[in-house]
């Protein structure tokens, strides 16, 4: 992308979805977006405020309360050659939709081999940190990942948000597209103002460092990037990598990271036990063991079923800076 | 719940022939006939239907079911059968083809019984079709049982792990894929549908790759037999997972909806009478229902879902009468008649090509075979009732009717089936000489691109 001096803004990632969102439906007809209160409500975030008034009720849609019909109808208008982009709410309702995304949406390409696709994008806010309770502070990213056919993406910051937004919506295959709550309007940052695309699967070294590398991604990079200036005034140097995608992995980007550091700490706010740092963990010790000069670390969210509304609750779930911090300075210390 | 003894089959002509006419319907006297069945007395107490036959110039033998005279808890017989007259309009309503020679008598009582096929010959009307469609639909109806037939042989002779049958589905796919607009409308289909795919276009060749497996089937091997998938034709990918399809259905509707093409079209979407106890089902329904979408729901209540009957399926008699709560035309139609069939899904297509919304038809049948080659129906079922059932096999029956109808004769018959035959084997040995899969193709078509998750 070329982009001219002058030519960028700031925006949070609410803005961030909302511009590209726009830029797809007017840049193509067949893109239409469903969900529930995403026309009238303009979304619970106010994400599509407006456009039901500027696109008309044919390409936003009203839906009933009733996920497996949102992702199943989207399926239908995907197959049909239309472009939807489908919206769970919050991420913890997406189970009533699960076969239509794994059993279905996941397997269309595959199971006629090649004759129908499925080229959809599932948005759905998820993540803790915001009281959201038990059933509204869901991460799914490791119930999905596990799934050949669906790609997903989690990225963090404005920009990346709007890169990837715009290549999933243009991906021929199913994306769900996972967007951290903490970070709608968490930060307002620079970023170019013409439509571009960020590549899926591509990780993001969003820091350089020598001692130790952290992978991790969603809200809790803002934190890990704290962690990580914070521990280098004491002279631990953090390379932080942001996964952006879950599904297809960037496996490059994290071994030339270790190649540098030779140290791994995975972080994310998904539980612990087959979680997505599970995964990262493997491939390291299967492809880079020799490389390690010490365990990899995992910081993850505990294996309970879910976030508590009590503030005391929310904070023993969560990691905080602290907490990071400390687990860099404990590998680097390794 | 008791029946009064005045709630009787002449009480209830009686009643709705005041009703009919005060709304100016006609309704020759005497009535064609009644006929009254009790069926059901399970959990649900007892459902009483009563079929009362009429003509009237816009519609003609169609039939006015009386059926919630015991069921939905209503006061009084003369409530019960103005409640079914305000439900005309929007609700249910009951097909039936006027048949041109005698027909078999069914038995009442009977398990699967439902109240159909159940008028005397009304040799007045003419079918809707030529006579070279009526032709047409005995030899899809034909070529379909035939099929099924080497399907469970090859199977039972060891050379395919597997195979599905359609027998007593002919008459349902036969006529619904003849009212099926091939190059606009859109096929929907589940797993039982290889008669429907057959009548739509869908090469005998595929069938028989898709039987055998072969690296020439069109999902590469990957499906079982009779998960179709052929784009060009508009027949959409089949999933076995039970209502995964109704909602995509929808959307197909939807884009077909506000594509505002040229040829008006609509969508025809098949299950079987399982798929109705699904949430997805009753979700998919209220979607098409809220935004009258071009589609046709086509239910072929065949009485049952594996082992597992249509009164432990659900509460009611009809999965028609589950239209109302979704907006549209619930209309129950004769599946084991094909011109009925035809008609009914004929005009339901016609409705939705022309901006009248959804409709959900039930058309009875009736499953001859075991639900697959794995199965063995003889562990649920009894013989008499499969045996009772066979008496009323569609395809014997639209046999005689072009016999009668001097359309064809025996020797005709006999000549196409054998016909068939020779083409269905001269395909079958063709495709069981093509290669199968390789190891290789197990990652194609995964995403477009890598199948691998690591870049």
């Amino acid at each position: 992308m070329d982009l001219a001096i002058g030519e960028t803004m700031l925006c949070n990632n609410v803005e961030a979805i909302r511009m590209t969102l726009h830029d797809a439906l007017v840049a193509d007809e067949r893109v239409v977006i469903l969900g529930e209160d995403v026309g009238a409500r303009g979304n619970v975030f106010l994400i599509t405020k407006g456009f039901l008034e500027e696109f008309g009720s044919s390409r936003i849609i009203d839906t009933p309360l009733a996920e497996a019909a949102i992702i199943g109808t989207a399926i239908g208008m995907a197959m049909a050659g239309m472009r939807p982009i489908a919206e769970i709410q919050f991420a913890d309702f997406i189970y009533p939709a699960f076969n239509q995304i794994v059993g279905e949406a996941a397997k269309t390409r595959y199971r006629s081999d090649g004759d129908y696709t499925c080229p959809l994008v599932i948005r759905a806010p998820y993540g803790g940190g915001v009281r959201g309770a038990l059933s509204h502070s869901v991460s799914i990213e490791a119930l999905f990942y596990h799934v050949p056919g669906l790609k997903i993406v989690a990225p963090a910051f404005p920009q990346d948000v709007r890169g990837l937004l715009a290549a999933a919506i243009k991906d021929p295959d199913p994306v769900l597209f996972l967007e951290h709550k903490k970070t709608y309007r968490l930060a307002r940052m620079e970023i170019p103002r013409a439509p571009f695309e960020i590549p899926l699967g591509r990780a993001d070294v969003k820091r350089t460092g020598e001692h130790l590398t952290v992978v991790a991604y969603g809200f809790y990079l803002y934190q890990v990037l704290e962690a990580a200036q914070r521990v280098a005034e004491e002279g631990i140097s953090v390379e932080v990598v942001d996964l952006r995608s879950i599904r297809p992995m960037d496996r490059t980007t994290i071994l030339a990271s270790l190649q540098k550091t030779h140290r791994l700490l995975i972080i994310h706010e998904d539980h612990r036990f087959g979680g997505v740092g599970a995964e990262i963990a493997a491939m390291v010790a299967e492809e880079a063991f020799y490389m390690l000069d010490a365990p990899i670390r995992r910081l993850c969210g505990p294996d309970v079923p879910a976030i508590g509304y009590a503030s005391a609750l929310e904070d023993a779930y969560l990691i905080s800076v602290d907490r990071m911090a400390e687990a860099m300075r404990e590998l680097a210390r390794c | 719940m008791q029946i009064r003894p005045t709630c009787t089959a002449a009480y209830i002509h009686y009643r709705l022939r005041s009703l009919l006419a005060a709304k100016n319907i006609y309704t020759p006297s005497p009535p064609a006939r009644i006929n009254a069945s009790s069926r059901d007395r399970s959990a649900s107490g007892l459902s009483f239907s009563v079929f009362f036959a009429f003509q009237n110039s816009s519609l003609f033998g169609a039939l006015v079911p009386i059926k919630g005279l015991s069921v939905t808890g209503l006061a009084t017989e003369t409530e019960a059968v103005s409640h079914e007259l305000r439900q005309e309009q929007g609700g249910v309503r009951t097909f039936h083809q006027p048949p041109l020679s005698a027909r078999g008598r069914l038995r009442y009582g009977e398990r699967g019984y439902t109240g159909m096929n159940t008028l005397s010959p009304s040799p007045f009307l003419p079918y809707s079709l030529s006579d070279d469609d009526l032709r047409e639909l005995l030899r899809r109806m034909l070529l379909h049982r035939q099929i099924d037939t080497r399907g469970f042989q090859l199977n039972r002779q060891g050379r395919i792990p597997f195979a599905l049958g359609g027998e007593g589905h002919e008459a349902i796919q036969a006529g619904a894929s003849l009212a099926f607009r091939r190059g606009s409308d859109i096929l929907v289909p589940y797993y039982r549908d290889i008669g429907l795919a057959l009548g739509i276009g869908f090469p005998m060749i595929d069938a028989f790759t898709a039987l055998f497996a072969k690296r020439t089937d069109r999902c590469g091997g990957r499906q079982f037999p009779s998960h179709f998938s052929h784009r060009e034709i508009g027949l959409v990918s089949v999933s076995s997972i039970i209502t995964g399809h109704c909602s995509h259905a929808v959307g197909i509707a939807f884009a077909m909806a506000h594509r505002r093409q040229q040829d008006p079209a609509a969508v025809l979407c098949s299950f079987g009478d399982g798929a109705t106890s699904q949430g997805e089902w009753h979700e998919s329904l209220n979607f098409a229902g809220i935004h009258r979408l071009p589609i046709v729901f086509l239910c072929q209540n065949n009485g049952w879902a594996i082992s597992v009957p249509l009164e432990r399926q659900m509460p009611i008699a009809n999965v028609a009468d589950r239209a109302a709560g979704y907006g549209m035309p619930g209309v129950i139609v004769d599946g084991f008649d094909v011109v009925a069939v035809y008609e009914a899904v004929g005009e339901a297509l016609n409705r939705a090509r022309n901006g009248g919304g959804p409709t959900l038809i039930e058309a009875k049948c009736y499953r001859f075979l075991s639900h697959t080659t794995d199965d063995d129906d003889r562990t649920y079922r009894s013989r008499a009732e499969v045996e009772a059932q066979r008496l009323r096999d569609p395809i014997p029956r639209f046999e005689r009717e072009l016999i009668a109808r001097r359309l064809l004769t025996a020797e005709h018959i006999d000549a196409m089936k054998a016909a068939l035959w020779e083409e269905i084997d001269a395909t079958l040995e063709e495709a069981a000489g093509m290669p199968p899969p390789e190891a290789a193709d197990l990652v194609r078509n995964v995403y477009e691109g890598s199948h691998e998750p690591w870049i």
